[in-house]
């Protein structure tokens, strides 16, 4: 395709020059504020609306999007998303409702936070899960106090959480906010959890393991259920990152695999544009004994009505504001009714599938270390090839396909982490391939001048560090 | 030959099946149970016949947290345009530009609205955003104590012990005087050797605009000052940079974001140069590209958890990127005048809403300008009879401070858009039911 993305001189919004059109008719005296508690100088932009529209319409132009291209990049499944999912969230009586109005007026809200809490029990056959944590790591940290808070109740002194080296970055960071050290197992030679290395590293200060399956490598922990005797052998728990949840929808789940506590990103398994990085949604699911823990409230129905109720006896209070980012959760919920059985377990026969056919196409040009059979997503290394990930990806935006996740997981040089996702044709994927094997023609020097179609080039990125400017 | 078909014969294998052969029997789930696929319009008549189980056409006197205020159109036209909505983190700048340069617009608009030097982009709420300001703080100055006032809710202490909680810091609350307003005393006596930060709000839990908070900085010694502001306030209300503050943040969902039932939300965060590589969350940096144009990239990335991991300054990941937008192009539409004109009518129309009470007997608990939120003393629990009247208000502060000493106390709010017709329709509703 020949691709060349528009590129605008666009000023900040600051140099703009127009005058205010925005307006409320009703007159007000500013003498109503005594001068001590005023403020003396105000200088935002005074632009008119149609300049404002025209400023944002101009960037948009100059950034990427999944409704113009494919985004195949590892760990966050950038999926096309269906349209009738904003929809929904649009609809007046979902987003002009305030959180404290009476239960009464918020009867449909309600219900479809408990219909969608019900549906995150079957597909991951776990037992009670409160929405509220705003984002995937949100998530991992509201597990992290739940498996805190358990210990603390049982009276158990345990100080550790173990993480795999393949891990999401945000495993440890959230571990180690809830006051946990970090242990780090390493990964054998098959791209799995060494278990000599896990049995070596549990012990009883162990409080949990927080593993992802499939793995950030793509690869399904064959070990899992041997995984889960250790850590709950040592009275550990064992905690499910579902950031790659949508790898296995109907073929297994955390439950059938022993853990106890999950998160889920909705916004990525289930369907929300991804927001240039957010909003998104971390509802998290526990086995029974922990339901108690969970924060509060969670939805409940006694046959007649639904209510919110704040009484678990060992909850741990409170991650956010309210009940969770529940725009993203009425996504979720009409992308889950939408698809039903059938088209959850496509989704990820059809995401498995691309990503297999994708390294089967690229394993004779580039090494894919581990074991053969991936899951959603793989991670090849450039190394043998003498280029740089990096620059291979700065050539791949110059074709209009954004570039992979690069130099992720760090236990692989020069990675190059690619998910198609399912919503990716075989003609698109022939076409990413090609682009793919062909950027191994260049010369160093060729790639090194990329990318040349995008609207700026590459970015200076020790300056904007050395040179701190985050503000106009 | 289909597309499956042909990459199924491409793998040599027969059905999709065998791309799951790796994982064990014993494991294995036999069904979901959701059931069957619905049509897409199905999906939409279910979603509707939902919503119209919810009321969104009663008159609004709820805050305290959430406020209904004009949004204009633009705002949404311009979070909904494809290229911001469904785009990802902007790990490849080259593409990006676009959500990068709303992005640095967002910190700066902030920036100077607050009087402070940077803004981050990444927080998730308000009351996250004060958690992540407490464990910042302690990055900081490496002190246990963290003060916070006696107005403060139970569901943000709730959230604030979460984040220290793997800190093991102290959070002890300090006392408010009779006219809802900080008590200088009392707070100065609790500030010692061990004091982290100490926490102001203006306006505050009770709705009061408390000039007290100015004055902090001249006894808080060692600590910090984390300032926790409604943005909206701040178009007529001394910014936190000017009395001092170290970190200053809000919730901006009153920036140009629905109510949604709450979430998802803004969390805004402000703070000094000098504590910028001690700062959680994303930032964006201005520098050129290999043409020495000017390009916006994400800057000081070695302290964020994909690259510091156990290290990081937060676990931030996905976040409010959108909602930076929104909150951007809403102060850029409203412009300093527009700002001060929502901020001005919104006091008006809470001294009408207190006239207008104390003209039927219910009085202000405290005799000070409150903001939006106004706290009534009324021992009456109103708000559900209220709501069969078609009007939502009356919180009881007990339901957001369970042991507080203002047990009469009910909440009622007043935003640009609560007019004097609005008002009338409460005041008779509620001579009716008291």
């Amino acid at each position: 395709m020949n691709f060349k993305q528009a590129y605008y001189e666009e000023p900040i919004i600051k140099d703009i020059k127009s005058s205010n059109t925005f307006s409320l008719s009703e007159q007000v005296d500013e003498s109503i504020l005594p001068e001590n508690l005023k403020r003396k100088d105000l200088e935002l932009p005074e632009v008119s609306e149609y300049d404002v529209v025209r400023h944002y319409t101009r960037l948009s132009q100059m950034n990427y999007t999944v409704d113009v291209g494919i985004y195949p990049l590892g760990s966050c499944t950038m999926k096309y998303n269906p349209k009738f999912a904003d929809r929904v969230s649009a609809i007046d009586g979902f987003r002009n409702i305030h959180p404290f109005q009476p239960e009464n007026t918020v009867q449909g809200a309600l219900h479809v936070m408990y219909d969608l809490q019900e549906y995150l029990k079957k597909i991951s056959d776990m037992d009670a899960v409160s929405l509220q944590p705003m984002a995937g790591a949100d998530g991992e940290f509201t597990g992290i106090l739940i498996v805190k808070k358990y210990f603390e109740d049982k009276g158990e002194d345990r100080t550790e959480i173990i993480i795999p080296d393949s891990a999401h970055g945000t495993n440890p960071a959230s571990a180690t906010m809830g006051g946990f050290d970090v242990v780090e197992v390493p990964s054998d030679d098959k791209g799995m959890v060494d278990l000599e290395a896990l049995r070596a590293a549990v012990s009883k200060k162990t409080a949990a393991f927080m593993i992802t399956n499939p793995n950030t490598l793509g690869i399904f922990e064959q070990n899992i259920e041997e995984i889960a005797k250790i850590i709950h052998n040592a009275g550990a728990l064992l905690y499910y990152d579902g950031a790659n949840l949508n790898a296995i929808f109907g073929i297994t789940s955390p439950g059938l695999m022993g853990f106890d506590i999950v998160h889920f990103n909705l916004h990525k398994s289930f369907a929300t544009p991804h927001g240039g990085g957010g909003p998104g949604a971390g509802p998290v699911a526990v086995k029974s004994f922990l339901k108690d823990f969970l924060p509060v409230p969670i939805v409940d129905f006694d046959g007649n009505s639904y209510r919110l109720n704040y009484e678990l006896k060992k909850t741990i209070g409170k991650v956010s504001s309210f009940y969770g980012s529940f725009s993203i959760l009425l996504r979720a919920w009409s992308y889950i009714i939408r698809n039903g059985d059938d088209g959850l377990k496509n989704v990820s026969a059809r995401a498995v599938l691309n990503s297999n056919y994708l390294k089967k196409k690229l394993e004779k040009y580039y090494d894919i270390p581990y074991y053969p059979l991936k899951k959603h997503e793989f991670v090849l290394s450039t190394e043998n090839t003498g280029k740089r990930a990096l620059d291979i990806g700065k050539y791949i935006l110059d074709n209009g396909i954004h570039s992979p996740t690069v130099y992720f997981p760090l236990i692989v040089k020069e990675a190059m982490m690619i998910e198609p996702t399912e919503t990716v044709s075989k003609a698109d994927l022939d076409n990413y391939a090609d682009v793919l094997i062909e950027a191994l023609k260049l010369s160093d020097e060729e790639l090194k001048s990329r990318p040349k179609n995008t609207a700026v080039r590459r970015i200076d990125e020790v300056k904007a560090a050395r040179d701190l400017k985050l503000k106009w | 030959m289909d597309e499956i078909s042909s990459m199924l014969d491409y793998l040599g294998i027969k059905s999709t099946e065998e791309l799951f052969s790796d994982i064990p029997l014993s494991v294995r789930k036999k069904e979901i149970g959701i059931g069957s696929p619905l049509d897409e319009h199905l999906v939409l008549e279910r979603a509707r016949k939902y919503a119209s189980l919810n009321s969104t056409e009663m008159l609004n006197f709820l805050g305290n947290g959430i406020y209904d205020r004009v949004i204009p159109e633009a705002v949404n036209y311009i979070i909904s345009k494809s290229e911001f909505l469904d785009s990802y983190t902007p790990y490849q700048p080259e593409v990006s530009q676009g959500m990068l340069q709303s992005i640095f617009e967002y910190q700066s608009l902030i920036s100077d609205l607050f009087k402070m030097d940077f803004t981050n982009a990444s927080m998730y709420d308000g009351y996250s955003a004060l958690g992540e300001a407490a464990r910042m703080a302690y990055r900081i100055n490496g002190k246990n104590k963290i003060l916070i006032p006696e107005s403060t809710y139970d569901s943000k202490l709730s959230v604030l012990k979460n984040y220290v909680w793997g800190l093991s810091m102290k959070i002890e609350k300090y006392k408010m005087n009779e006219e809802g307003k900080i008590d200088i005393d009392d707070l100065q006596s609790r500030i010692d050797g061990d004091t982290s930060a100490v926490v102001v709000e203006n306006p505050n839990g009770y709705g009061v605009i408390d000039e007290n908070v100015f004055r902090i900085s001249e006894i808080k010694k060692e600590s910090l000052l984390i300032s926790y502001v409604d943005p909206i306030s701040l178009g007529v209300l001394k910014p936190p940079g000017e009395y001092g503050s170290d970190i200053a943040i809000a919730e901006g969902q009153q920036l140009g974001i629905p109510m949604n039932f709450g979430g998802p939300l803004l969390g805004i965060m402000s703070f000094k140069a000098d504590y910028v590589r001690k700062s959680p969350g994303r930032l964006i940096g201005e520098s050129v590209d290999a043409d020495g144009k000017r390009a916006f990239v994400m800057t000081l990335q070695t302290r964020e958890q994909h690259i510091r991991r156990a290290k990081a300054t937060s676990n931030i990941c996905s976040n409010q990127a959108l909602l930076t937008l929104a909150a951007g192009s809403y102060l850029s539409i409203l412009g300093s005048s527009g700002l001060k004109k929502v901020a001005l009518l919104t006091i008006k129309h809470s001294k009408n809403l207190a006239e207008s009470l104390g003209n039927i007997g219910i009085e202000k608990v405290f005799d000070s300008i409150s903001f939006s939120d106004t706290l009534f003393r009324i021992d009456k629990n109103v708000m559900l009879d209220l709501a069969k009247k078609g009007i939502l208000g009356g919180i009881k502060l007990t339901s957001l401070i369970k042991d507080s000493k203002y047990s009469s106390g009910t909440f009622f709010t007043a935003t640009e858009k609560t007019d004097n017709e609005k008002i009338k329709a409460l005041v008779n509703a509620l001579e009716v039911i008291m």
